[in-house]
């Protein structure tokens, strides 16, 4: 478990269409990331 | 956070979803939208919660909804026109904002306490506008 300050690891997920993606993908600029409880 | 994401990208951030649900959920959102409003980012969908386990995002009992101040967001968000859709993800899972550099490091992280604990979305905007 991180905390702010720290470096994010690499966080493997899955793009909509079912690719597996990392985080860093999308880490071009500064990103915010909204981790939500599900999607319903 | 749809709402703010002219914004957000004036302050030279992007922004990602992330959830526990399935993908044809999130493919939803970004092609048809939620209640006439198309999600403007990426959603992505982390079905083993690893995003969740490395930002230390925990779960909670059921117990939990029938807090008042739970209630309160639901009745809130049930007024304003929401209305959940089918649970395909991990109904216990707790949510969380994090803004993250491009080095990697972690700017800052909320961490919800309870169900529906988001942080004001000014208060994104403020650690955005920080250099």
């Amino acid at each position: 478990m991180i905390d702010a300050g720290d470096l994010l690891p690499p966080v493997e997920l899955h793009t909509a269409t079912g690719e597996t993606i990392e985080l860093g993908a999308f880490l071009e600029r500064r990103l915010l990331i909204v981790a939500l409880r599900y999607y319903g | 956070m749809c709402e703010a994401h002219p914004e957000i990208e004036r302050l030279g951030a992007g922004v990602v979803a992330v959830g526990t649900g399935a993908d044809f959920q999130a493919r939803r959102l970004m092609e048809q939208g939620l209640r006439g409003l198309v999600v403007p980012f990426p959603c992505l969908v982390d079905p083993d919660a690893n995003l969740y386990r490395v930002l230390g995002i925990g779960r909670v009992g059921w117990s939990q909804w029938l807090r008042p101040d739970v209630l309160a967001r639901y009745v809130r968000a049930w007024r304003s026109g929401a209305r959940p859709g089918r649970v395909a993800g991990d109904a216990h899972r707790l949510s969380g904002v994090a803004v993250v550099d491009p080095d990697r490091r972690v700017r800052s992280l909320h961490r919800s306490a309870t169900v529906g604990d988001y942080p004001p979305v000014d208060d994104v905007l403020a650690v955005l506008r920080r250099a």
